[in-house]
C-alpha cells in the first residue's frame, strides 16, 4: 500500500505542476500586468514604470518568466506579492489555518447533519418523511451560500445580536481575555460562517447519502438479514449503514473543492481572514502571484484530500486495497 | 408526445418546476415590455432612496432609488441567458471529450482524463477567479465562454463512463464486428444511450451555473455595470441591508426560486429517465 501512496503522491505533484502552468498561462492571456494599478496613476513617471517592470522581470519574454516561476516554485517560492510587499508563501500560510478551520467546521456540520438525514430518507424511501426532507435538502442545495450568510447575519447576528457577524476574533478585547474567553471568542466568531457553509454542504451530503442508502437497502445481504428475522435496528445500523457509508468517504474527497469554493464566498461575507478573502482582495490590487499561489495551494489541498479519501476507503473496505 | 415527457409532466414537482421556469423566462424575455420602470434609472434620489415595498414599488427601491422589481426582471435575462448558453457549451465540450476519451484508445483516454483530473483539483470558483480576475471589462460572450469551458469536466466523465460500459455490450460489439463506422456507431448507439444522463446533468447544471454566476458577480467579477445582475445586487445591499432588508432579501429569493425550479426539474427528469434512481 505504501508504494501506491507514493505513486499517488507523485501524481499529485504532477497535478500541482500542471495547475501552476495552466494558471500562469491563463493569467497572462488576460490583458494588463501587475504593475498596472501602480502605473495607471498619472503621477508615476514612465521611467519609474519601466524600472518597476524590470525589477519584477515583467519585461522578459513570457517563456523566461514561466521558466523562472516554475524554477522558484520547485524550491517552494511562490513569488512576490505586490500589494502585501512580502512573499506570497508567507501571505498565504498566514491565512491557511483560518480557511482550514472554517472548512473543517463546515464539513463536520455538513456530515453530522447530512449523513443521518440522507440515511433516514433512503431507509424510509417514498414515505412522507422522505418527501419532506427531499424538498428541504433541495431548498438548501439551491440556496446561494453568500446570500444564506447575509440572511443569517441579518437574523442571528444583527437582528438578535447574539453572535458576532464579522472577523475571526474580536480585535479589541481578544488578547486581554483569559484563555477560556479567547476560545469562546473564536468559537462565537466561527459559528455563523461555519453554519452557513455546513448547511449548504449538508444538503449535498443528504442527497448523496439517500441514494447510497437506497442502493444498500436493495442488496442481497439486507434481504438475508431480514430473512433471518433480525431486528430492523440491527439491519439498519449493522448491515445497511455500514455498506452505505463507503460511498460517503468518496464524497468527502469530492466535497472538499466545493467547500473551498464556498469558503471564498463565505469568507467575503463574514470578513473571515482566510485564503478566499486573500484571493478576492488580490483581484482588486491585480496581485498576480497571490492569485496563482492561492490556486496552487488550494489544488494541493484538494489533491491531498482525495488521497486521504482513497486511503480511508482502503481502510474501510479491504477489497478495494491495491494488491502488491 | 413521448411517453417519457408525459410521465414527467404528470408529477406535481415537475409541474411546479415547469410553471416557475415558464414565469421566470417569460418575465425575463418580456422585461422591456412589462417591467414597471427602467432598471438603471435613478428615479428620485431625494425621496425614493431605499423606499420600502409599496404599491408603487412592489419590491421597494435600492440605495440609488432604482426599482428593485425591474432590476430583478432585467437581472433574470442575464442569469438565465448566461446559464443556458454556458451549459450548452459545456455539454457540447464534455460530450466531445467524453466520446474522444471513450473511443479514442488508451493514450488519448489517459491524456484527457489526466487533464480533467487536473482541472477538477482546482476549486471551481478559484479557477474562475484565476481566469476572469484580470479582465477589466467582462462581457456576456466572455463570461459564457469561460463558464462553459470550465464546467465540462463532469459531463466528459459521465459520457466516457457510459461509452466504456456500452463498449462491453453485445449489440455494440456485434455492430463493430459487422464493420459499422465509428461516426455511425456514435450517432445510432452511443448518443441515444448517453442522452438521458446528459439531459439530467444539464438541467441540474443550469441551476448550479446560475449560482456560480451570481457568486462571481457578488465578488465583483461578473457582467460589467450598469447591467443589473442578481449577485451584484446582493453585494451592493450589504452596506444598507440593516435599514433596508428588502434590498438583500428579494434578489436572493429570485436566485433561490430559479435554482430550485431547475433542481426540481432535474430531479424529476432523473426519476423518469433513470429507473435505477
Amino acid at each position: 500500500m505504501a508504494r501506491f501512496v507514493a505513486i499517488r503522491l507523485a501524481q499529485a505533484i504532477a497535478i500541482v505542476f500542471l495547475v501552476a502552468s495552466l494558471t500562469f498561462i491563463l493569467i497572462h492571456i488576460a490583458p494588463g500586468d501587475p504593475t498596472r494599478s501602480l502605473t495607471e496613476a498619472p503621477s508615476v513617471p514612465p521611467d519609474v514604470r519601466a524600472q518597476l517592470r524590470t525589477n519584477f522581470g515583467l519585461d522578459r519574454p513570457l517563456l523566461e518568466q514561466y521558466a523562472r516561476y516554475i524554477g522558484n516554485l520547485a524550491t517552494g517560492d511562490l513569488g512576490y506579492s505586490f500589494a502585501e510587499h512580502r512573499g506570497v508563501g508567507a501571505a498565504i500560510l498566514e491565512r491557511v489555518p483560518n480557511t482550514l478551520l472554517l472548512t473543517v467546521a463546515g464539513v463536520l456540520i455538513a456530515f453530522g447533519l447530512g449523513v443521518p438525514i440522507g440515511a433516514l430518507q433512503g431507509w424510509r424511501a417514498g414515505s412522507k418523511t422522505d418527501h419532506t426532507l427531499t424538498v428541504t435538502s433541495l431548498f438548501f442545495y439551491s440556496l446561494p451560500v453568500f446570500w444564506l450568510g447575509i440572511m443569517l447575519q441579518l437574523g442571528l447576528g444583527l437582528g438578535i445580536g447574539i453572535l458576532p457577524v464579522s472577523g475571526a476574533i474580536d480585535p479589541v478585547t481578544h488578547d486581554s481575555l483569559p484563555w477560556i474567553g479567547r476560545v469562546w471568542d473564536r468559537l462565537a466568531h466561527l459559528l455563523l460562517p461555519a453554519i452557513t457553509l455546513g448547511l449548504v454542504g449538508a444538503a449535498a451530503f443528504a442527497r448523496f447519502q439517500r441514494s447510497a442508502t437506497l442502493d444498500a437497502v436493495l442488496q442481497d445481504f439486507v434481504r438475508t438479514a431480514r430473512g433471518k428475522g433480525l431486528a430492523e435496528r440491527v439491519i439498519l445500523f449493522r448491515h445497511t449503514l455500514r455498506a452505505a457509508l463507503l460511498p460517503t468517504i468518496t464524497l468527502f474527497g469530492l466535497t472538499f473543492p466545493i467547500l473551498l469554493s464556498g469558503a471564498v464566498l463565505v469568507e467575503t461575507v463574514f470578513s473571515w481572514p482566510g485564503m478566499g478573502r486573500l484571493i478576492v482582495d488580490s483581484i482588486a490590487s491585480r496581485d498576480y502571484y497571490v492569485v496563482i499561489g492561492t490556486a496552487i495551494v488550494s489544488a494541493s489541498m484538494v489533491v491531498l484530500g482525495n488521497l486521504l479519501a482513497d486511503v480511508l476507503y482502503w481502510v474501510a473496505d479491504p477489497r478495494t486495497r491495491p494488491s502488491a | 408526445m413521448s411517453p417519457v415527457v408525459v410521465r414527467i409532466l404528470r408529477t406535481t414537482r415537475a409541474q411546479i418546476a415547469f410553471g416557475a421556469i415558464a414565469v421566470l423566462t417569460g418575465g425575463a424575455v418580456l422585461a422591456p415590455l412589462i417591467a414597471p420602470y427602467d432598471p438603471i434609472a435613478q428615479l428620485d434620489l431625494e425621496n425614493l432612496r431605499l423606499a420600502a415595498p409599496s404599491m408603487r414599488h412592489w419590491l421597494g427601491t435600492d440605495d440609488l432609488s432604482r426599482d428593485l422589481l425591474s432590476r430583478i426582471m432585467y437581472g433574470a435575462r442575464i442569469s438565465l441567458a448566461v446559464a443556458a448558453l454556458s451549459v450548452t457549451l459545456s455539454v457540447v465540450c464534455g460530450t466531445a471529450v467524453g466520446l474522444a476519451a471513450g473511443l479514442g484508445g488508451k493514450t488519448v483516454d489517459a491524456l484527457l482524463m489526466r487533464l480533467v483530473d487536473t482541472a477538477l483539483s482546482v476549486p471551481r470558483l478559484i479557477l474562475l477567479i484565476v481566469v476572469l480576475a484580470f479582465w477589466s471589462q467582462i462581457s456576456i460572450p466572455l463570461l459564457v465562454v469561460v463558464l462553459g469551458l470550465t464546467s465540462w469536466f463532469d459531463t466528459s466523465r459521465l459520457v466516457r463512463a457510459e461509452v466504456l460500459s456500452l463498449r462491453e455490450r453485445a449489440f455494440y460489439q456485434a455492430a463493430v464486428a459487422a464493420g459499422a463506422p465509428t461516426a455511425r456507431m456514435v450517432r445510432l448507439h452511443v448518443l441515444p444511450n448517453v442522452a438521458g444522463p446528459i439531459i439530467v446533468a444539464a438541467t441540474l447544471g443550469i441551476g448550479q451555473m446560475i449560482l456560480v454566476e451570481a457568486g462571481l458577480s457578488f465578488l465583483g467579477i461578473g457582467i460589467a455595470r450598469p447591467t443589473p445582475s442578481w449577485g451584484r445586487m446582493i453585494a451592493e445591499s450589504q452596506e444598507v441591508m440593516v435599514n433596508a432588508w428588502w434590498t438583500a432579501a428579494f434578489p436572493g429569493c429570485a436566485i433561490l426560486v430559479t435554482v430550485l425550479a431547475f433542481s426540481l426539474l432535474g430531479d424529476s427528469l432523473r426519476d423518469a429517465l433513470d429507473p435505477r434512481a
